[in-house]
Formats: structure tokens, sequence, C-alpha cells
């Protein structure tokens, strides 16, 4: 019997050995530096491999369009033109109201800062037959959230009944109710130059519009 | 080209907000011609008339009387591009705005064309 103790207790001090030595071994292979050849100089193929997968994706953009109706306030009316809210000619006047189509494209990060250009195109769609174009470049910001918003500073061109060409910055947002589908609204400042009156060589028209509408927004990925 | 096709291009390219009929930017200021003015007035009305189907006495002025009118009022002198908006008005005008506008006993007149209103312009100088 005495045999087998001392059996026991050298089985005991084997394995506590062993696990020590398994303990110290693991703890030396943690503290040892990784072996790197950090002098060799990568080729050229290896940096551009790198560099290509370090870049963020390229490649991404947003096309986009609006469809909505607006109504302006004109500011100076020296002839008098519908609907005057006041007396005079002086008077602020509301401007027929409008039908909007809007196209667009905007590129950059795709939870940040994009920009682009855009194009809206609007009827009049009562009185005097009237159609402009505004060609602008935009700033917009998406985040993670289903808003946007966006501000555009560009120019429009009035085809009816007389040419003009006028200044326009928009400001305005949208809120997505799906991935691609939203509502819109916008608020468009334009200044237009006029035909001549016995006060100025040429009439000073500024107008504020605001429209509303629904924007199919598309993301291109990369 | 097909029909859907032209309307998209019509859309694209004769349709930003609407100003009105402000003109051009430059045009000369130069004082309206009354006796073009109102026969081009009276074109107009009659030819509304025909279309709207009014038949009241301003109509008929319109339509088959002589032109009785062929000066402004005295202390008024409208311009050109006023006379311009007024006649695109009334071509643009609705058969029941015209209706109020060739009524015999309240006739409207629309604002594009009430060139002299109490505030007036002041007359061009030299003349």
């Amino acid at each position: 019997m005495v045999w087998i103790r001392r059996c026991v207790v050298l089985a005991g001090l084997l394995s506590c050995m062993l696990s020590a030595v398994r303990t110290t071994r693991a703890a030396e292979a943690e503290a040892a530096p990784v072996e790197t050849d950090v002098d060799t100089p990568l080729s050229d193929a290896e940096l551009a491999r790198f560099k290509r997968m370090a870049r963020a994706p390229a490649g991404y953009g947003r096309v986009f369009m609006t469809v909505g109706f607006g109504r302006g306030f004109r500011f100076n009316n020296p002839f008098r033109l519908r609907t005057q809210l006041g007396d005079s000619a002086e008077s602020v006047s509301l401007t027929a109201p409008y039908f909007d189509l809007g196209i667009g494209a905007a590129f950059g990060d795709p939870l940040g800062l994009q920009h682009g250009p855009n194009l809206h195109l609007a009827v009049a769609t009562e009185g005097v037959s009237q159609q402009a174009i505004a060609g602008s470049y935009m700033l917009l910001y998406r985040g993670s959230s289903a808003l946007l918003g966006y501000g555009r500073l560009g120019v429009s061109l009035l085809t009816a009944p007389d040419a003009n060409l006028g200044g326009e910055l928009g400001v305005g947002g949208a809120l997505f109710v799906t991935g691609a589908l939203g509502v819109t609204a916008e608020l468009v400042g334009n200044l237009f130059y006029g035909a001549g009156s016995y006060e100025a060589q040429f009439t000073v028209v500024p107008i504020v519009s605001a429209q509303a509408g629904i924007i199919v927004d598309l993301e291109v990925l990369p | 080209m097909n029909r859907p096709l032209l309307l998209l291009v019509l859309l694209l390219f004769v349709a930003a907000p609407t100003a009105g009929d402000i003109g051009s930017c430059g045009q000369a200021v130069e004082e309206l011609d009354a006796v073009k003015f109102f026969q081009g007035k009276r074109a107009i009305d009659c030819q509304k008339c025909t279309i709207c189907e009014l038949a009241t006495d301003y109509c008929e002025q319109a339509c088959f009387g002589e032109l009785t009118q062929d000066s402004f009022d005295p202390d008024c002198f409208p311009l050109v591009h006023d006379g311009e908006v007024c006649l695109s008005a009334l071509s643009a005008a609705s058969c029941d705005d015209y209706a109020a506008y060739a009524d015999d006993l309240a006739p409207t007149v629309p604002t594009e064309c009430n060139f002299c209103p109490p505030d007036l312009k002041p007359p061009p100088e030299g003349s």
C-alpha cells in the first residue's frame, strides 16, 4: 500500500510540473515578438495592391427625380401682374402656380456631403403661358437617417412670353418613406431683371417660391 | 417622332419657378401707341366673345362696331410692355373672367390692363 501511495504522490508532482511548463511556454509565446520582415521594401505591384485595397470604394452616386407644385411671392410688380395682394404695384403679388419637374445627380460620401448638377423645369399652370428652365449645382447631405437636405445655386431661364435670365437659389429637404421614395419641399429664391419702366432702366423682380412634391431617389453603388 | 416622345421633349425643353410676364431685361422704355393697342385689344375681345359665346353690347361693339377709343386718359402714359402684358392677360383669360370683363352693367378690368391706377406713373421726360 505504501508503494501505491508513493505512486499517487509522484503522479501528482509530475502533473504539477507539466502544467507549470505549459503555462511558462504559453506566456513566452505571447511575449515573443512576431517576426516580420519590416526592412524588406514592398514591390510596386504590392504597394499598388495595398493602396487599392485601402482606398474607399469609388463610383458611388445617386440619381433622383422630383415632381412637385409650387407658387411664389413677387416682391416688385411694376406691370401689375396678377395676383396683387396689396393696392399698389409695389405691393407683394402672387405668381401663377407652377408644375415643377426636377432631375439631378450627386456624387460624394454616401453618408455625408454630396454634390452634383440639377435641372428644374417648370410650367405655369394658369394665366399667361410661361415656362422656366433652371440649371443649378447642388450640395446635399444625406446621413444615416431618412432625411436629406440640400442647397443649390444656379440660373433660371424664362422662355416665354419674353426670354429672361435670372439667378436662382434653392434650399430644400426630403423625408424618405422608403429607400427610394420620399416627400420633398423646397424654398426657391429668384432674382430677375425685367423690362424697363419710367422709374428704372430695368426693373428688379425678386421672387420667393415654395414648392412641394415627391422625390424618387436611386443610389448607384460602387 | 411619336407623340409621347415629342411631349416628353417639349416638357423637358420648354418647361424653375415662373415669374410672370416681367419682360426682357433691356427692353426699351417706349410709350405705347394707343391706336395699335386698342385695335389689338378689340381683336382679342371679339375673339374671346365668340369663343366664350358672350352676347353683350360690349362684345357686339368689339366685333361689329367702330374703334371708339384711340387715346389714353390725359395723364396716362403706358409703356409698350404695359400693353403687351395687358393683351397677353386678356388672351389667357378664362371665359368666366371674360364674362366679367365684357359685362355691360359692371365690367371689371384685369389688373394688367389697369394702366392708370390712382398712383399715376410720371409722364416721360419731354412729353
